[in-house]
């Protein structure tokens, strides 16, 4: 496997996106004010979710993710893209985003032979790429599919490089960074800024009054295949009863 | 590995704060060397984000009326990313914008982007050119035009372009010129089937919806033929804030679709019987004692009384010789005698109980006498007929439901229709309109936060005054439906259509994909054929293109400054330059100065010799006058951000009407008040018509009409019905080149079908499918799900040809016949014919030779 490293280059007169963004979008984006040990966490919303896949778009433009390669998808629970399942005597359709799930216990941290994968102070599980080895038994280990490979020459729409984070090297795994180099500067997610149905919520899971916390508690956010043992950062609302007429 | 632009740049978050130039931070971490275990914070330090040169606010205006501010991302003279401003002042519209608007980079810089002049030099439709220069091309299409002009007259060049309600400057560019020039311009909202009908007919005015945030102050939402979850994304979210306030959300739908997901009540119906459901649950409003008869009374038409003897209202003038012939007549149940009744004000006169039904004798002028009865009386005994039973036998939910709808639909106060196309999109869509609008005004939900009967498809919305930039020196450009472009007249055509007299010799194209988004296409060919030059004005090479002679490149709205506003919200904003054109592209307003001043020297250089911002300017000022929509706003303001209109807040409408009864109809920007009131004689809501046609045809009142096509395709033959609803997945063609959508959704055609109709067949989930009927065929491949109702198939427009098995794509088969009762009045897009997409009936085969799953 061929090591390649980040491009880099020096531009003075670029600046930080988030110091050009107007107060007023700066402002939506901003996380709420954490507590002294920031833990990051996210709850999706189940009911608001629409499916439209506005996270995962943003998110293959913000991460500048190739062509094949998703950092975050939504699943259709039904018989497929946008098709109920009658299996209960009737159609019933809804969507599960995935992206990485932020494990506290995180299995592909402990198979990870270089240690390329591991968990900052604040909860997010991060890749190191230069370290990454290509081997993927990370993406072996971990239970939500959400790690992609970068098997060649990456191919991009037309060419066109997007976003806001540097490419990764071929031939190294990446996944969903909960766009930490948006909570560097202060700002959540891009998945979340961009979620037009207002599903997607981000904070600080060891503030125990923070909106995350508060939605966990009192609408019983569920974590993804609980019986792993991952302990997922990642939390789902789950949908309202229906009433009949 | 790819070049990487020099443009990547890993910065420091550090570096930032310092302002200093980027380096590389995690170099350091990489010399700490491999194989050394890394934990807690001996982690590389992240990098912040990669530098951008700068970020600009502009707003996603497609034809999908978000009108959604979105923010460039701009590195290198590309957009690198694009994402909603979320800059609204009121922050319950934050963020608005959907994965298509935030993917349209991926289109600006794209495959398919024109970037140069283009000359055809094959056959027509061979997409053969070769590149040229602006002067070469602009020339060419001047001389051309002159040619035309004199040889056929000037109004034989035909100008059509989409919805001015989306950018207000570029596309007024093309009103501006065809006024200069003499040329006719074509209709959009009528001829997208997208103009409700019922609307004007039943309120006199164009359309008139709640802005989107009234939805979550509903506490019953009616969604019939709407599928907001998939087409109306940025707003979705305000129906779960009403329903999590304890809103109850019912959905009418053939198909089982992602709104019918989320509803607490979905109920599967027949396409194209929407308003037999609704007459059905009138019916039975009024039977339970459910409707609000002094509402009917003060602000419809229901108390007027009809004469019997000729179907017209009784008018003062009838009664006295010197009467006002435009006041009418009600019978005072009080006194039992009959008072007059002006169109000054609604209400009624003091003192007086109107009757709502009975018959009556009135004596008139001559000494005669006739019979009357109130226009409600004809609309109950048509309501009569629609027993649960019966509307169940043709819409397929039962009766009990219907019932059961009707009743929770008028008790929870308020209660909202929202329709959509999947309703108004039939050759009777008006009638589903009146139908539905006759539920709202029984239940006074009219002019009432959280209530209402709104359509909503189009961004139609004039929303401010167009008209000193639109028609310049007081010449304006004369508007011929595109129906009848694309057919030739009818015989019913209104005479003040300004048809040209010698027939169409050219069409100019912008802001549209006319040869696949239109219905009935094998008529529009032969259109085509008599064309002695086709201009295409695009920035992506769509099959449109393909057909031109001259092809001119377009900026994307990320390219050129423009003003919009939509139905969906009341805010104004601008679209501003992100980046310079790509290649030799130019904006639209660019292209009408070079053409005009080509043919009219003097011409463009009174009248077109102006910019962008201050052509905004003179909107601006204009609609300022008399406390109008723009008071208050500035240019400096809106390159902010966006600006609410001085309008009410909620923004509904009707509220002057229901509050203060001023007299129906408000105002349709940009029809003059007059021409739009002459909808509604009597100044109410109406459900009785009296113009003639509607007697002729038996829709004086609201009722139910097979659906057209069944009088054309005979359903044995084509036992299918062939709905063509809006895409998720794009805005009519745009997006349909989209590399990252096309991802998520296979890229490849579905047509949708129910297991049993594909049993029938012998068709399996992926087979190649041929659609046919008697206008067309297209070949697609097949997707069996019960998401699909028994007895119609669902394949989302938009679709571009290239898609397809054989490069025909749904168009092939709609049609486009004209609704004589579109014809009874003339006022471009507000009543005019109307098309219906939905009203298409097909069968479907495997074709020989055709590829098995």
């Amino acid at each position: 496997m061929r090591y390649v490293a980040p491009k880099e280059a020096t531009v003075p007169d670029r600046r930080s996106p988030i110091d050009l963004l107007p107060a007023a979008s700066r402002e939506w984006g901003r996380i709420e004010p954490p507590s002294d040990q920031p833990r990051w966490g996210m709850v999706v919303d189940t009911e608001r979710c629409i499916g439209c896949w506005s996270c995962a778009v943003i998110c293959k433009s913000e991460n500048n993710v190739p062509l094949g390669a998703w950092w975050n998808r939504i699943l259709t629970e039904g018989e497929g893209l946008d098709l109920p399942t009658t299996e209960h005597g009737s159609e019933e359709m809804s969507w599960t985003p995935l992206a990485c799930q932020m494990c506290e216990n995180p299995p592909c941290v402990k198979v990870c032979p270089v240690q390329a994968t591991y968990v900052r102070d604040d909860g997010v599980v991060m890749m190191d790429n230069e370290r990454c080895i290509g081997c993927r038994y990370c993406m072996i280990a971990c239970p939500y599919g959400v790690r992609t490979f970068n098997w060649g020459t990456p191919q991009r729409p037309n060419g066109l490089e997007t976003g806001m984070v540097a490419e990764r090297p071929i031939g190294t795994v990446e996944k969903c960074t909960f766009c930490v180099h948006r909570l560097e500067e202060g700002q959540v997610p891009s998945c979340v800024v961009s979620c037009p149905a207002g599903a997607r919520i981000f904070g600080d899971l060891n503030d125990p009054d923070s909106r995350v916390s508060r939605l966990i508690r009192d609408r019983e956010g569920r974590m993804l295949l609980e019986d792993r043992g991952t302990r997922p950062k990642v939390r789902y609302l789950p949908a309202r009863r229906r009433r009949g007429l | 590995m790819p070049a990487a632009p020099d443009a990547i740049v890993t910065i420091n978050r550090r570096r930032f704060l310092k302002g200093a130039a980027a380096a590389g931070a995690s170099t350091a971490a990489v010399a700490g060397g491999a194989g050394l275990i890394l934990l807690g914070r001996d982690h590389p330090e992240v990098a912040a984000s990669t530098g951008v040169d700068r970020v600009v606010r502009t707003t996603c205006s497609p034809n999908c009326t978000g009108g959604c501010g979105q923010l460039a991302f701009v590195r290198d003279g590309k957009v690198v990313k694009v994402q909603q401003a979320a800059d609204y002042p009121d922050a319950v519209y934050n963020p608005r914008g959907c994965m298509k608007g935030i993917s349209y980079h991926t289109l600006i810089h794209g495959a398919d982007r024109i970037t140069t002049p283009l000359v055809r030099t094959g056959e027509r439709g061979s997409g053969a050119f070769r590149e040229a220069s602006w002067d070469e091309v602009l020339d060419r299409m001047a001389n051309e035009m002159r040619r035309i002009g004199e040889r056929w007259g000037w109004d034989s060049i035909h100008v059509f372009g989409q919805v001015p309600g989306s950018g207000y400057i570029q596309k007024g560019a093309n009103y501006r010129a065809s006024a200069l020039l003499g040329m006719t311009h074509g209709t959009s909202f009528d001829f997208n089937g997208d103009l409700p009908m019922g609307m004007p007919i039943t309120f006199g005015v164009q359309n008139a919806e709640h802005e989107a945030k009234d939805w979550a102050n509903s506490r019953f939402l009616l969604l019939v033929g709407a599928n907001p979850v998939e087409t109306r994304i940025p707003d979705v979210h305000f129906l779960f804030d009403a329903v999590e306030r304890g809103a109850q959300l019912v959905v009418v739908d053939p198909n089982f679709s992602g709104t019918a997901a989320k509803a607490d009540t979905w109920l599967r119906i027949r396409p194209g019987t929407d308003a037999a459901l609704g007459l059905a649950m009138a019916r039975e409003i009024l039977a339970a004692d459910l409707a609000d008869m002094d509402f009917l009374r003060n602000f419809t038409d229901a108390p007027l009384l009809v004469r019997l003897d000729t179907g017209l209202r009784l008018r003062e003038a009838d009664l006295r010789h010197d009467g006002d012939p435009d006041s009418f007549a009600i019978w005072d149940a009080s006194v039992g005698r009959i008072a007059r009744v002006g169109t000054d004000r609604l209400g009624m006169p003091g003192g007086t109980q109107a009757a709502l039904a009975g018959t009556f004798e009135a004596r008139l002028a001559d000494g005669s006498t006739v019979e009357v009865t109130p226009g409600f009386e004809l609309v109950r005994r048509e309501l009569d007929s629609w027993t649960l039973d019966r509307a169940a036998g043709v819409t397929g939910i039962g009766a009990e439901m219907i019932a059961r709808l009707a009743r929770a639909y008028a008790t929870a106060k308020p209660a909202a229709i929202l329709m959509g196309g999947g309703s108004n999109h039939w050759f009777h869509g008006d009638l589903t309109g009146r139908a539905m609008g006759l539920l709202a005004a029984m239940t006074a939900n009219i002019g009432v936060s959280g209530g209402g009967f709104s359509v909503y498809v189009g961004q139609y919305k004039v929303r401010v005054n167009v008209g000193p930039w639109f028609n310049p020196g007081g010449t304006k450009a004369r508007i011929v439906p595109s129906i009848y472009f694309l057919r030739g007249r009818s015989e019913t055509m209104h005479p003040d259509v300004p048809y040209p007299a010698n027939g169409f010799h050219a069409l100019v194209v912008t802001f549209a994909n006319m040869f696949v988004q239109s219905p009935d296409l094998n008529r529009l060919h032969q259109t085509l054929s008599q064309l002695d030059l086709v201009v295409v004005v695009d920035h992506q090479m769509t099959e449109t293109v393909r057909w031109a002679d001259i092809v001119l490149p377009a900026t994307t709205w990320y390219e050129k400054t423009d003003l919009t506003a939509t139905p969906l919200h009341p805010f104004l904003q601008l679209q501003q330059a992100a980046i310079p054109p790509v290649g030799a592209a130019r904006s639209e307003l660019w292209i009408w100065r070079e053409v005009v001043r080509r043919i009219d020297p003097a011409k463009a250089a009174e009248f077109m010799e102006v910019t962008e911002e201050e052509a905004i300017e003179t909107i601006l000022a204009a609609g300022a006058k008399d406390n109008g929509p723009t008071a208050g706003i500035t240019l400096d303001r809106l390159r902010e951000g966006p600006v609410r209109l001085n309008v009410p807040d909620p923004d509904i409408p009707f509220g002057p009407q229901v509050r203060d009864r001023v007299p129906f109809p408000p105002v349709s920007m940009p029809a003059a008040p007059e021409a739009t009131a002459a909808f509604l004689p009597t100044r109410r809501i109406e459900f009785y018509k009296e113009e003639e046609r509607f007697r002729e045809l038996g829709e004086a009142v609201p009722t139910f009409k097979d659906p057209h096509d069944d009088g054309v395709h005979d359903p044995v033959t084509y036992p299918l019905v062939f709905l063509t609803p809006h895409s998720k997945w794009r805005i009519h063609s745009t997006y349909g080149n989209s590399p990252w959508l096309a991802e998520i959704h296979g890229g490849r055609p579905l047509v949708l079908m129910h297991p049993d109709d594909a049993r029938d067949r012998g068709i399996a989930d992926g087979d190649e499918v041929e659609v046919y009927n008697t206008r067309g065929a297209f070949r697609c491949w097949a997707q069996v799900s019960e998401a699909a109702g028994r007895g119609s198939v669902t394949l989302p427009e938009g679709w571009w040809p290239r898609d397809f098995v054989a490069g025909k794509g749904v168009n092939e088969l709609t049609a486009s016949e004209v609704n004589p009762i579109h014809e009874v009045h003339f006022v471009p897009n507000m009543w005019s014919p109307s098309t219906g997409w939905k009203d298409c009936r097909c069968e479907v085969r495997r074709p020989e030779g055709g590829n098995r799953a």
